[in-house]
Order: C-alpha cells, then sequence, then structure tokens
C-alpha cells in the first residue's frame, strides 16, 4: 500500500498568512536589495526564488518570517560573493600594465 | 463526492490571481483537498503561460526608480497571489501522488520506468518530492520498497520541466531524489553505489550546502554515509554545515535529527562524553516539538551515550524523565525492544546483573522470533557480558553454541561473521574477556551498513 499523502498543514500554511508575512517585510526587503546593491533584474530572480522556498520549507519552521528574510539575505549575499569572485578572475587574467 | 471541475478560464484566472476569493478556495479545495488529477495536470499546462506576468509583477517590486511606491506595492501582492497558486498546485501534485504512485505499482517494475518517462501524467514535482519522502520513510522498515520509492523519484525528477518548475527547483529535486536513493543503498549496504549517488546530488546543487535548505537536506543525509564509511572527519564537517544552515533558518526538527548523528560521530570516535553533551543540546531544541518520536529518540540516544560513558545513574534519571514518552510511542514492537535493551545496558552499567539479564533475555528472545539476527548477535554478546561478570562461564559457551543460527542468517556481513565467529571461538576456549566482548558490540553497532570493515581485535591494534 502506498503511504498516506502529506496533509494540506504539511506542506502548506494558510496562502493569506504568507501574503501578509511577505507584504509586512517588504521594505526590509527593499532595504536588503540597497544594501547589497543588487541590480534589479537579479533582485528580481532573488525574491522570486526567495518567495518559492518559503511557499516549500514554511510548514518546516515555527517562524516563517525568519526563514523568508535569511534565505532573501543569503541569496544577495552569494551574489555579491559571486561577483567578487568574478572580479578577482578578472584582475588575475588582465595582462600586467 | 468531488465538487465540479473548474472550467479553463477559472484556472487560468485562478493562476494569474485575478478572481474572487470564494472562487480562489474553491479552486485550491478542488486541486489540493480532493486532488483532481485533470485539473492538476490541466493546471500544470497554464503555469508556463501565467510565468512571464509573474516574473514580470515580481520584477516591478524591485524597480524603484521606475514605479511608483503604490504600483510597486500592487505588483507584489499580484506576484505573491501568482506564486502561492504556483504552491497550490504542487499541494495539488502531493494529493495526487500517492494515485499516481498505485497506478505505477500496477505495473512491472521496467514498464513503471517507461510510463514516467513517456507520460507526461508522471512528471510532476509534487510526486518526485513524495516519492523521496515516502523512499526516507520506508528506508528502516522495508529496504527494498524505499530503494524503489527512491529510483522512481529520480525517474520522475529527471521528467521535471524547468519551464513550469524553474531550472533550480528542478535541478533540487533531482539532487534529492539522488540523495535519497543513495540513503536507500546506503541502509541496503552497497555504500559505493551510495556514495554514486551523492557525487551526482552534489553536482546538482553546485551552489554549496549551506546555502539552500535542500542542500542541507543532502548534507544531512550525505553526513550518515560518512558515518557508515568510517569517515568520522568529513562526516562531522558536512554535518556541521547541514547543522549551520538549519539554525538560520530555524528549522529545528532537522537541526535536532543532524545533532542525532553528530553524536553519533562522536560516539563512534569514541568520545561517549562529547555525544551525550551534543544529545543534552538536542532533547532541548525539540523540547516543544510536536513529533514526540523525535523527542523520544533524542531522549533515548542520550541515555544511550550517558551509559556509554559510565553515567550509569544520570543515565536511569534521564530514562525515568522520558518514561512519558516511552509509554507514547512504545506500542511498535521494535519500539519496546529498543526500550528494554537500554534498561538492560542501564541495570548492567549499575551493576544490577540479575536484572540486565533479565532484560537482555526477553530482547534475545523477541529478537529470535521476529528473525532480527543482527540484533540478536549484538544482545547475545551483551548477555555474554552480564555472564563473564558474574563468572559464569559455561552460561558464556552455551551462548556461543546458541549463535550458529545467526551464521546461516543473510543479514550480516562477512566481517561481521568474523567477528562474531572469534567470539565463539574465544568462548569455547575459555578466553573471551569482557573487553572484547565490548569491542565486538561496538564495531557491530558502527559497521551494520558497511560491509568493507573489519574487526580489528585490541590485541592486533598497534
Amino acid at each position: 500500500m502506498a503511504p498516506p499523502a502529506p496533509k494540506r498543514s504539511e506542506h502548506r500554511s494558510k496562502p493569506g498568512e504568507l501574503q501578509r508575512l511577505v507584504l509586512s517585510v517588504r521594505h526590509a526587503m527593499s532595504d536588503l536589495f540597497a544594501g547589497y546593491a543588487i541590480p534589479e533584474e537579479e533582485a528580481s530572480v532573488i525574491l522570486r526564488d526567495s518567495v518559492d522556498d518559503l511557499i516549500r520549507h514554511c510548514h518546516r519552521t515555527e517562524r516563517p518570517r525568519q526563514l523568508f528574510l535569511q534565505v532573501l539575505e543569503d541569496r544577495c549575499v552569494a551574489y555579491v560573493e559571486a561577483q567578487n569572485a568574478e572580479e578577482r578572475d578578472d584582475e588575475d587574467r588582465a595582462p600586467d600594465a | 463526492m468531488k465538487t465540479e471541475h473548474p472550467t479553463r478560464e477559472t484556472l487560468e484566472q485562478f493562476f494569474r490571481g485575478s478572481v474572487e476569493a470564494e472562487v480562489i478556495e474553491r479552486v485550491e479545495h478542488h486541486l489540493e483537498e480532493e486532488g483532481c488529477v485533470q485539473c492538476v495536470l490541466a493546471a500544470r499546462k497554464l503555469l508556463v503561460e501565467v510565468e512571464p506576468e509573474r516574473r514580470e509583477n515580481l520584477g516591478r517590486f524591485t524597480q524603484r526608480d521606475r514605479y511608483t511606491d503604490a504600483e510597486r506595492l500592487e505588483s507584489l501582492e499580484a506576484g505573491l497571489q501568482q506564486s502561492l497558486c504556483r504552491g497550490t498546485l504542487v499541494s495539488g501534485e502531493h494529493t495526487v501522488a500517492p494515485e499516481l504512485l498505485t497506478e505505477l505499482e500496477r505495473r512491472s517494475p521496467a514498464a513503471r520506468r517507461e510510463a514516467i518517462r513517456a507520460t507526461e501524467r508522471y512528471q510532476l514535482f509534487g510526486l518526485a518530492e513524495y516519492l523521496s519522502r515516502a523512499s526516507r520513510r520506508a528506508v528502516f522498515r522495508d529496504v527494498l520498497r524505499a530503494l524503489e520509492f527512491a529510483a522512481l523519484a529520480v525517474e520522475v525528477a529527471d521528467t521535471l520541466d524547468p519551464r513550469i518548475y524553474g531550472p533550480r527547483f528542478s535541478a533540487e529535486q533531482q539532487a534529492l531524489a539522488r540523495a535519497s536513493l543513495g540513503n536507500a543503498r546506503r541502509i541496503a549496504s552497497d555504500l559505493f553505489g551510495a556514495e554514486r549517488c551523492f557525487q551526482e546530488a552534489l553536482l546538482l546543487i553546485a551552489d554549496g550546502i549551506d546555502l539552500t535548505i535542500v542542500g542541507a537536506d543532502v548534507g544531512s543525509l550525505l553526513g550518515s554515509l560518512r558515518i557508515d564509511q568510517g569517515r568520522y572527519l568529513e562526516a562531522r564537517n558536512v554535518l556541521e554545515e547541514a547543522r549551520r544552515s538549519y539554525q538560520v533558518h530555524e528549522l529545528r526538527d532537522d537541526e535536532c535529527k543532524v545533532l542525532l548523528k553528530l553524536a553519533n560521530v562522536e560516539g563512534y570516535s569514541g568520545n561517549s562524553q562529547r555525544a551525550a553533551e551534543i544529545l543534552e543540546d538536542a532533547v532541548t531544541l525539540v523540547e516543544e516539538t510536536a513529533d514526540g518520536r523525535l523527542r523520544l529518540q533524542a531522549h533515548h540516544n542520550l541515555t544511550l551515550w550517558m551509559v556509554d560513558a559510565g553515567q550509569a545513574l544520570e543515565a536511569l534519571a534521564r530514562y525515568r524523565k522520558a518514561e512519558v514518552l516511552y509509554e507514547e510511542h512504545c506500542t511498535q514492537p521494535s519500539l519496546a525492544l529498543r526500550r528494554r535493551w537500554l534498561e538492560g545496558r542501564i541495570y548492567a552499567a549499575l551493576g544490577d546483573l540479575d536484572l540486565a539479564r533479565t532484560a537482555f533475555e526477553e530482547v534475545r528472545t523477541s529478537a529470535a522470533e521476529r528473525g532480527l539476527s543482527y540484533e540478536l548477535a549484538m544482545v547475545s554478546l551483551e548477555l555474554a557480558i552480564v555472564h563473564l561478570d558474574r563468572g559464569e562461564t559455561g552460561r558464556v559457551q552455551d551462548l556461543a553454541e546458541e549463535m550458529t543460527p545467526i551464521f546461516r542468517s543473510h543479514e550480516l556481513h562477512r566481517h561481521a561473521l568474523g567477528a562474531i565467529y572469534l567470539f565463539c571461538h574465544a568462548a569455547r576456549e575459555e578466553t573471551a574477556t569482557t573487553e572484547l566482548l565490548h569491542e565486538i558490540v561496538r564495531y557491530l553497532e558502527r559497521s551494520r551498513n558497511n560491509p568493507y570493515e573489519r574487526f580489528r581485535p585490541p590485541s592486533l591494534r598497534g
């Protein structure tokens, strides 16, 4: 026999709550993007992925707000680090003056 | 009876977020609660069409210079609504997953794979996730079933359309399916096969396991493999990384599961005191969890490592504290057996050899009745230690003679059998010592899934 399907509450909070949660931190999101100087196009991808992550994983935490902001910041930091690494690579490859 | 199917137009409006709350509720109920396969499949096709609009809405929120705050807020609200509708679809996919799995299981194993590859009906994110989870849940109960679930999860995950689910989420699901297959292979003692699965999983989440939650999930499973391989340093590193990730996201139950594994790393490395300290943290962490079994596991393992660290009285107190949890969960025979076994170990550590013997004998009978050869071998050795402590060498020899059925079982790998043979030989020669027997028990405990690890008797070590 197949194992039982997870209950709705196991994999999703009430949609209204999640929407309110994200809306309530919209200023913090804008500040994060500005603080890490994330370009608009990249910020849009980060926001989309973080929202999808929140929807997928919110059932596993008591603190979805913390989860969302942390995932968002992790992605900003990862982007900045990737950019810095790319710049370092470019510098390494540049011919000596 | 299922409610009426929503029309294509209603579904499209639902995913565009342009219907009233009452219609949203109706569609959600139909997809998520009723699990209508037909509508779930119709809905996922619509997602490709609606995705550009969602991207635009969420993208507009990030463009501070081009839009007013009111416009940005409006776009964010619309984008979120559309994102939640995507979540509804994946939930719906979860709901229909058992039905689709039953369909698949009616076919032969080869035909199941062909059906997944050839039919869009099975190419669902929710089905892949469900199968991976089903595999991890079944793994200790029925490893063959766990292997089959995970193999199907890999097939499904590899067919996911990135236009519907996004390339990153599709890759994550592929990684998780491979990690689940690797985990099932580990339990089946196929450590090389497990290693290959995890190498593939790590390539798929090349972002690094410290960044994503799925990365941490893969890392946690990989940690179990490293423990079974005896690669404790790597196990510690990968588990610490997974723990950090769960910590920052405040996923406490997941963090606790990692702590249980970290404690094994320390305990198997010979530091049972440190193992107990880690488990103290785990117990505190899950004090308020809804998962009673996880709480019990943390208490149980803590008591075990306390006994191993020579803290018999503290272990007894800890055991008494967890008795309510045992009462709640020990309706399953396997848990009742572990409970009685732990009692035996506590009594033995306290020097109460009569009670220890009674407990071990009960566990031994139960393991023999249920055909659990590995457990039977281990508890027989622990019983032999009690007999040795009581100076009953004749009983030790009897036990050695009674171990013959274990050699006929296919549950133990050859190095484990070698270690047990060593005990039988020592018992016959009356040279068995409690030190040797403790070493064999510890070896059997950590090498259960590793058929490549040899037993090295203390006398042969440098």
